[in-house]
């Protein structure tokens, strides 16, 4: 457990350590840009409410990514699946305008768990029937989704008065109320911290949770208890994919309130790192959300203000990659 | 047609060679996307540095051995997973890309080669091909294929006859990362630019080429050939039915899937009716 606690603090020492010297070197004006990278995130109460609100959608989808690391499945189709999940919401909202808002918004939520967990359940299906790799079909099937997206925003569902290739807006009342005025945060913050600790009650305090840890851990000697290891592939990706597809519709709901084209981009891949450098333990996610949506909201910044740009963000989730499992060698 | 189906194939042919000579040392290579965008990137760079076009290639398959380079780094002497450090290359090159876009070209956007069309498609197959054949003798006929074989299947075996497993694993990723920068090379240089992302998928294609060719290189040709002719069918035939193109262009990915979907689920079938256990095909 401490060794978790020291490697995901170091990692984020580095990372920090690595963006400064690019921000030196890559900078027209270093200070200047160090500042806007380390402080601006925080300085104003929308940047600080929209860097929370990215920590919500990071957390969200961290956690999806968590669960099915934990199980032992590699779902690389997180983007895809919040796509689905927030393209499930734009169809079903935007026609809507007589119903309440409750009842809108419990319907997405509940519309865009089940869709993402059917995409999920599938991948596991393909994996446990015809031996199709999880890794592969949940990449290609997330291309397939994210194209037929593409062209449901820029086709039947445009919005022809909009400059941007965009939706129209979802109906007032779905929209999630935000908080600090300006910013985009919202009530969702509160849904992905209860959901992240649902998740640590649900992994390690659990009879169906450990089984799909022994599973994920060594599926060989999970065979050997009983337990059923088709069937909880099945179900940890399924799971995964139902969360990832919640996660979109939050986005959708809380933040974006209309389908961007690429509204969901980033929030697979850094939340994949997000969960990488927690170690996998669900409640190491919360500050290590926090670590890279200060992150990108700051390289946002640094790109928007500092008149240079870089995708300091995609570097350094990518040396997280890198960097996250050094020295952990598996004893084969 | 057949022009275009061969500058489709090649790339795909040569990225799932890559792939297959990772796979038969028992690591696969995941972070050929990578490759083959660097390696079209800087082939594209070559090429207007010195107007040559051997310069360009050999840049090329320079970048995409570098990459390699920094995998066997990160694998070799620091321990990283290979599965998680073939994605963060495949993360990293994107942002590479765009970088040095800016400070060689000044523009993140499409670079364009002083002269379009650079090799033709008869080129393109020549080359594809005589490398696609050395594969297969490689793997098939040669001392060297032998030994990665056997090092993917039981390394153990391979130390025993004194060997190291770890080395033959290295010289099997750096072959495939040649092959690799050959691909991305051929990517770029045949339609004479570099377009952001434009491998679009080309590295996970190879790899469910590579799986629906069961890692046979026998097999692996026709299974290209379909992927191409399928995607070189869904841009002509565009056309004439009316279905928007974002949708199109999405066939070559399911048709991907289901054949990967059959050729396993048969696999399955025949392994099931002998009684043979298989293991899960990726990582485990």
């Amino acid at each position: 457990m401490g060794s978790e606690y020291k490697r995901a603090g170091f990692l984020m020492v580095i990372c920090l350590a690595l963006s400064m010297i690019l921000i030196l070197f890559l900078s027209p004006s270093p200070l200047k840009g160090l500042q806007y990278f380390l402080i601006k995130p925080f300085s104003s109460p929308m940047n600080g409410g929209n860097t929370l609100n990215k920590f919500t959608l990071l957390l969200l989808s961290a956690s999806a990514v968590l669960l099915s690391f934990r199980g032992g499945e590699f779902n690389l189709g997180g983007e895809g699946q919040i796509c689905l999940g927030g393209m499930v919401t734009l169809f079903l909202l935007i026609p809507l305008d007589s119903v309440s808002g409750f009842w809108g918004i419990t319907l997405a939520l509940v519309l865009s768990f089940v869709v993402g967990g059917l995409m999920g359940w599938l991948i596991g299906f393909l994996k446990v029937s015809f031996s199709v790799s999880e890794v592969l079909s949940s990449y290609i099937s997330s291309l397939i989704v994210m194209g037929i997206f593409s062209y449901v925003v820029s086709g039947p569902l445009k919005d022809r008065e909009s400059y941007l290739i965009t939706t129209k807006e979802i109906p007032r009342q779905f929209q999630f109320e935000t908080w600090m005025k300006p910013s985009q945060l919202n009530g969702s913050l509160i849904v992905a911290l209860a959901l992240t600790l649902v998740l640590y009650l649900f992994l390690f305090r659990n009879r169906i949770g450990f089984e799909w840890r022994l599973g994920g851990s060594n599926s060989h000697f999970a065979q050997y208890c009983g337990i059923n290891t088709g069937r909880n592939t099945m179900a940890v990706l399924a799971t995964s994919g139902a969360l990832y597809g919640l996660t979109g519709a939050i986005a959708v709901m809380g933040t974006y309130h209309r389908g961007l084209v690429d509204f969901y981009s980033g929030y697979g891949w850094n939340g994949m790192a997000v969960s990488l450098m927690a170690g996998h333990n669900p409640l190491l996610l919360i500050p290590s959300s926090l670590f890279f949506s200060h992150l990108s909201m700051g390289s946002d910044m640094l790109n928007l203000l500092g008149r240079i740009n870089i995708p300091l963000n995609d570097i350094i989730v990518a040396f997280t990659f890198l960097l996250v499992t050094a020295g952990r060698r598996k004893r084969a | 047609m057949l022009n275009s189906l061969m500058t489709i194939a090649m790339p795909l042919l040569l990225a799932s060679l890559a792939g297959l000579i990772s796979e038969q040392a028992g690591e696969l290579n995941i972070s050929l996307e990578g490759m083959i965008l660097l390696a079209a990137f800087s082939s594209i760079f070559g090429y207007n540095l010195t107007h040559s076009l051997f310069i360009a290639l050999t840049m090329g398959m320079g970048s995409s051995l570098f990459l390699t380079f920094l995998y066997v780094l990160f694998r070799g002497p620091m321990g990283c997973d290979p599965f998680v450090t073939g994605l963060g290359l495949n993360l990293l090159t994107p942002s590479l890309i765009s970088i040095l876009s800016v400070a060689l070209f000044g523009t993140q956007g499409t670079v364009r080669a002083d002269s379009s069309h650079l090799i033709s498609a008869n080129v393109t197959l020549l080359v594809g091909m005589g490398l696609y054949l050395a594969m297969v003798y490689l793997e098939t006929y040669s001392p060297f294929g032998l030994l990665v074989r056997t090092t993917g299947k039981c390394p153990g075996r391979v130390r025993e006859k004194g060997y190291r497993p770890e080395t033959v694993i290295r010289k099997a990723h750096f072959l495939g990362g040649i092959y690799a920068g050959v691909a991305g090379s051929f990517l770029s240089l045949s339609i004479g630019a570099f377009v952001p992302n434009m491998s679009a998928g080309k590295g996970w294609l190879a790899l469910v080429a590579l799986y629906g060719a069961n890692k046979n290189v026998m097999a692996l040709l026709p299974v290209v050939l379909v992927f191409s002719l399928f995607e070189s069918l869904s841009h002509s035939l565009q056309g004439y039915i009316g279905l928007p193109h974002e949708i199109w262009n999405l066939f070559p990915y399911l048709l991907s899937l289901l054949i990967i979907v059959v050729i396993n689920g048969r696999d399955d079938l025949i392994s099931k009716k002998k009684g043979i256990k298989k293991t899960s095909p990726l990582l485990k």
